[in-house]
């Protein structure tokens, strides 16, 4: 028998009826009386200083109330988490195709859109700098003060000492591409104004707290008249951490006294929003002739696109996580982050880890291959341990779960017995297995404040409310959290009613980003849960007359041990309100931070990890090049799981998304320009490319997290994309360093391996 | 959001063919036209909505034919027992159509006439020697499908004419067949290459006879590779032979590079589908 | 703009509406009867996300002129569970976990509906094949499918009981 109630079980989800049945409204479904249509001007071009912008036709035009440019911008046109350099719409110049110029607000989509085209702007072009090595070199600068975002360098041990004591020194580059987050629902949303003042601002949000900061700098507004919901939400994956909309809604509704929607169709949010940065990564590692890794040499460039949004804070991660889950003596290991005129980079699921997971996972089987060891046993042999020195120098909180998570890859059938699983009955049909590990730094890192809070209100009939802050964006940590209240408080989840994602009613509990929400929002329920917990008693040891240290929280009351006496929880409230009185508990959570802070790269390092480790079974048709992934095996370490069917979700929707990186996602961009713009020509695997996941979870209890959790919502999609790319590469033979690998890249490359019409 | 038209709900056969004679734009499943439309890249001023035709949405037969109304949707062709027994081909090629929405509502009139050389109904038709029946308010013509195919985009549809069926030959029951795409995932695709092949085989002589190919994808219009259908014709299809045969599939071809791949790659592959097709029908 | 009239069946329910021609279904849907269960993901039909049923079969409703449902049937995702049970479709989505941000899934419920209409012991390939144009970006897919094969296998218990 379990210890636990709920934790750990596989749980519904608890918004799984509203949301099957289409009850659920989501952020772009809310319609208000009188609403406004918002339509944004795109720039015309990549790079160009703006001349003029004329809306007087535009204005004209039928149906369209407004048409707001920069001038109508009352506070800073500027914004960004980390830089406020990307405006809110542009006054005298444009650095991408996405950039904001007018705002059209109308009585309907058509005649806001319409108008539009009626927007004349003279643009003076400028030269383009699309290439991301190239924006170091240039004199052509995408910002006055450089192309430069930010570089770091961090050195462990002595790296040069480590290559000379190396038996094989391996050294090859690495390149990722821009891949979309292709939430289903696009960014937008609805802002509302009432007679005091009060804005409402709807919207596709990770962290309404902070679009608050942002929208009131902005518009130069109290914040307290500012609020945001972010509820429901179709999809994030990162792409809704930075503002998108919510600027622009509450503007519109601000200068126009009415409730405005915008909601970016499917090409400006392919054009417009944020997106995982491409990286070109160079890695030289040394290893003795057994296979001990010594040293690694990294240098990380990230193509950051126009605005900083949290690009550098990516690089940043990719920086840590270059060395991957390995014990590592001497590392040196640099980036730069860099602006350039293609798409917005900015945060995505894994959050730099993913394209430094590709980069060295690809190494080590490359080290695998030239020193005739195992992969597996190469990994399981150089695999951190608790209490060793990571990547940065700093010693992470032991638990440390990589190499148990090697050892279930071990002994699974699909390793044990590849043989079998290799076989195909067509010539042209190869098969091939890799595998691969990553980490993931959870939460904030050293030096920001990273927090959690959630306040925990007894109902009468003797339900609870939980309030907080950090939204559900489809990953399912609302669930997570009832489990763990119902959990502290002795009761079924149907007895706890979720607030979520609310600035007005639930408390600011950090954002939903860097596998952060179920440990801090765990955390913090757990200590609101423990403070409820302790009035619960007082309240029952007034009611029974029994001291409070005799009592025990057993289902929906407090009971005295080891007797029948008790007194419920709707017994309790009950008695609270004749007495005028309620109870109501909040608690505030401060993560633990590492050993170690670096002054020249904040953020760095983390102090927790979660761990992971993956294979793929693929067959390869070398006629064409075609790859299907047949099979996926994944064990996470995300410390102790509180919800087993939200980790299966999780681990199995990261695979198909890092799959979709490693074989088929890509935005292409030629000097600034698209050369895709729809999910016809950026296109993710559907059903019939998935392949058959299946989860087999390791938990290293992580001593302060929630009941020992860890989070996972983004090492999940880390490692299958090496793992495919290296099952490729076992099934053919070939080399292959750049990523998506599309059927024609593979075809020629197999080619010269494989002609079987020429054979 | 597509812009304003008038539009036209004819309801019956005549009225449609006097609609579209107005120069009404024909709406047939709508899967091309309106993404077109939203796109920007047409912007018809007058529709004729044909989806109450019920005359042109049947699959019949006669002696020798199976006879596709236009609205034929290429669902409705998958599910058809008529064609599932004398068109497997065609069933093939419907059946990777985009996805089952697209394939529910999308018609085999629509994706003939849209004259893309990805089409994925296209190819098999083409391969089975199918022919165009072309209404207009002056008469009927019947033409060969691959003649009617003038380039991408572009037929020999008159502007006052309806394409309003599609008459083809029923396959033989020890006929083989295969339609092979390649695309850039498994479904939700257009295609890259594709290849519609058929004929009767003897597996004992190994021997093909009234062998039908056909590429899509790799040149400006779809068209049936006859001298590769010869080649077959006159070997013994054996290992050596499917490679030689194959290797020579890119001398039919006319691609172009696009996102979706170059031209080299799919040069190549028309060689690739066509090993892999006669690979799976004579081994 | 002259305005169409267009009488069609939603939900079990007539309906007559008389609107300009321009509309989509999805248009109609969302905005005339502001039944949002449906959703636009796209545009041009290649994510599934405003799935709907016609006739019983699964369309893109994105792309579906409002004129062409004329004398039809339509169901959206509301209209699977009016009589406040939940279709074994739905039910079975939410005991598996095949639900996450839940965009995808009104959609995916009626394309799987669609197949089980017309196949009541679906293979996993003819699944995956029924549920293909439809584009989920939080699950894998793998508990969709899983969901779906439960629900086939729970309707077939329910038919058997109402025979019997």
């Amino acid at each position: 028998m379990s210890e636990f109630r709920w934790v750990g079980k596989a749980f519904p989800r608890i918004d799984g009826r509203d949301k099957a049945t289409g009850v659920a409204k989501y952020v772009t479904d809310r319609v208000f009386p009188n609403m406004l249509w918002g339509a944004v001007l795109r720039s015309r071009y990549p790079h160009a200083l703006i001349k003029g912008i004329y809306t007087s036709r535009a204005e004209a035009s039928q149906g369209v109330v407004a048409v707001l440019t920069h001038k109508d911008v009352p506070g800073l046109n500027a914004f960004g988490i980390i830089n406020q350099d990307q405006p809110v719409l542009c006054k005298d110049k444009v650095r991408y195709l996405g950039d904001s110029v007018a705002l059209v607000l109308a009585e309907s989509k058509e005649c806001a859109y319409n108008a539009l085209d009626l927007i004349e702007v003279d643009y003076e072009p400028l030269p383009v700098v699309s290439d991301m090595e190239d924006a170091l070199q240039t004199d052509v600068k995408v910002h006055e003060k450089g192309n430069i975002i930010e570089h770091v360098r961090i050195t462990k041990g002595d790296v040069e000492k480590g290559f000379r004591e190396a038996d094989l020194i391996v050294e090859e580059t690495y390149y990722t591409p821009r891949q979309m987050h292709t939430f289903l629902e696009t960014e937008g949303g609805v802002a509302t104004i009432d007679e005091d003042g009060n804005i409402t601002v709807f919207a596709g949000s990770q962290y309404p707290n902070r679009d608050i900061i942002q929208i009131a700098r902005s518009l130069n507004y109290p914040m307290e008249k500012i609020r945001v919901i972010a509820h429901y939400i179709g999809g994030g994956f990162g792409g809704k951490d930075e503002i998108t909309a919510q600027i622009l809604l509450a503007l519109g509704t601000l200068k126009t006294g009415r409730p405005v929607k915008i909601v970016w169709n499917r090409e400006e949010s392919l054009i417009a929003g944020q997106k995982r940065l491409p990286m070109k990564i160079t890695l030289k590692t040394g290893v003795t002739k057994d296979g001990k890794l010594l040293a690694n040499k990294a240098r990380i460039i990230a193509d950051n696109g126009p605005y900083t949004c949290l690009g550098s804070a990516i690089m940043k991660l990719a920086v840590e996580h270059a060395s991957g889950p390995y014990y590592v003596p001497h590392t040196d290991l640099e980036g730069f982050s860099v602006y350039t005129n293609n798409c917005i980079g900015s945060a995505f699921r894994g959050f730099g880890a993913t394209q430094a997971t590709f980069a060295i996972e690809c190494q080590l089987d490359l080290i695998s291959k030239k020193l005739g060891i195992d992969p597996l046993e190469l990994r399981l042999k150089n695999a951190l341990r608790n209490h060793q020195s990571a990547n940065l120098g700093h010693i992470p909180s032991p638990s440390v779960g990589i190499a148990e998570t090697l050892e279930t890859l071990k002994n699974h059938d699909l390793w044990k017995n590849k043989g079998y699983y290799l076989k195909t009955d067509r010539p042209y049909l190869k098969r091939g297995i890799g595998l691969a590990c990553s980490h993931q730094g959870c939460g904030l890192g050293s030096f920001f404040p990273d927090y959690g809070a959630a306040t925990i209100i007894l109902l009468p009939g003797g339900k609870f409310t939980l309030k907080i802050g950090c939204p559900d964006i489809g990953q399912g940590n609302g669930t997570a959290f009832v489990m763990i209240a119902s959990e502290v408080l002795c009761c079924n989840p149907e007895d706890i009613e979720l607030e979520i994602g609310d600035t007005r009613s639930t408390p600011d509990s950090g954002s939903t980003s860097a596998s952060r929400t179920t440990y801090t929002g765990g955390r913090a329920i757990i200590e609101a849960g423990n403070k409820m917990k302790a009035n619960l008693f007082a309240e029952a040891s007034r009611m029974l007359g029994v001291p409070p240290d005799s009592l025990e929280l057993r289902p929906h009351c407090v009971a005295v041990k080891d007797s029948d006496l008790k007194v419920t929880y709707a017994e309790i409230a009950e008695r609270l309100s004749k007495e005028n009185r309620f109870l109501e508990c909040y608690s505030r959570f401060d993560w633990p931070t590492a050993d170690l802070e670096f002054k020249e790269a904040l953020g760095l390092p983390h102090f927790i990890y979660s761990y992971i480790s993956e294979m793929a079974l693929v067959e390869v048709n070398v006629l064409t090049g075609e790859v299907s992934v047949l099979k996926a095996v994944v064990s996470p370490d995300a410390g102790r799981i509180i919800n087993r069917q939200g980790l299966e979700g999780q681990a199995e929707g990261g695979t198909v998304m890092g799959m979709g990186y490693a074989l088929m996602e890509e935005i292409r961009q030629v000097d600034g320009q698209y050369m895709n713009k729809d999910l016809s020509t950026y296109i993710i695997p559907t059903a019939q490319d998935a392949p058959e996941i299946e989860t087999v979870p390791v938990e290293k209890y992580e001593v302060s997290g929630p009941f020992g959790a860890k989070g996972i919502g983004e090492a999940v999609c880390n490692p299958i994309t090496p793992a495919v790319i290296n099952a490729i590469k076992n099934a053919l033979g070939i080399s292959i360093t750049k990523i998506p690998a599309t059927p024609e890249d593979i075809y020629f490359m197999a080619k010269k391996e494989f002609d079987l019409l020429r054979s | 959001m597509l812009k304003a038209f008038e539009l036209i709900r004819p309801s019956n056969l005549a009225e449609a063919l006097a609609a579209v004679a107005s120069g009404a734009t024909p709406l047939a499943g709508g899967t091309d036209l309106l993404v077109r439309m939203k796109k920007g890249m047409l912007a018809p001023k007058k529709i004729v909505d044909l989806s109450g035709l019920k005359e042109l949405s049947e699959i019949k037969e006669d002696e020798e034919n199976i006879i596709l109304g236009s609205l034929v949707t290429h669902g409705d062709v998958v599910d058809s027992e008529l064609t599932n027994n004398y068109l497997p081909l065609l069933v093939q090629g419907c059946r990777t159509v985009g996805s089952p929405q697209i394939r529910n509502t999308g018609t085999l009139g629509g994706n003939i006439v849209n004259a893309s050389p990805a089409a994925d109904s296209v190819p098999p038709l083409v391969a089975l020697g199918a022919k165009v029946v072309l209404s207009s308010v002056n008469g009927e013509r019947e033409m060969k499908l691959q003649e009617f195919l003038a380039g991408p985009g572009k037929t020999l549809k008159r502007p006052d004419e309806l394409l309003t069926s599609i008459v083809v030959k029923k396959m033989k029951p020890e006929e083989r067949c295969l339609y092979r795409k390649l695309g850039q995932r498994k479904s939700l695709a257009i295609s890259i290459a594709s290849v519609a092949v058929k004929f009767g085989f003897d597996p004992e002589t190994k021997k093909c006879s009234n062998p039908g190919v056909a590429f899509g994808a790799v040149g400006p219009v779809v068209r049936r590779a006859v001298e590769l259908e010869r080649l077959l014709e006159q070997k013994k299809l054996d290992q050596q032979a499917i490679k030689e045969i194959a290797s020579k599939a890119r001398e039919f071809c006319d691609p172009i590079s696009d996102i979706r791949a170059s031209a080299e790659y799919r040069r190549e592959m028309c060689c690739s589908l066509l090993y892999e097709a006669l690979y799976e029908l004579t081994c | 703009m002259e305005k169409v009239t267009v009488n069609f069946t939603l939900n079990g329910d007539h309906e007559s509406i008389t609107v300009n021609p321009n509309l989509t279904l999805l248009e109609v849907i969302r905005d005339v009867f502001g039944l949002t269960g449906t959703k636009e993901g796209c545009g041009h039909g290649e994510c599934g996300a405003c799935t709907v049923l016609l006739n019983g079969k699964a369309v893109n409703s994105c792309l579906v002129l409002i004129s062409q449902v004329e004398g039809k049937e339509v169901t959206t995702i509301e209209g699977l569970s009016r009589d406040g049970s939940l279709d074994p479709l739905q039910a079975s989505f939410i005991e598996t976990g095949a639900i996450q941000c839940g965009y995808c899934t009104p959609g995916m419920i009626l394309s799987a509906k669609s197949l089980l209409l017309k196949n009541g012991n679906p293979s996993d390939e003819e699944i995956k094949t029924a549920i293909s144009g439809n584009l989920c970006r939080c699950t894998g897919y793998a508990k969709i499918i899983k969901a779906i094969k439960l629900a086939a296998r729970n309707g077939k218990t329910k038919d058997a009981g109402g025979e019997s």
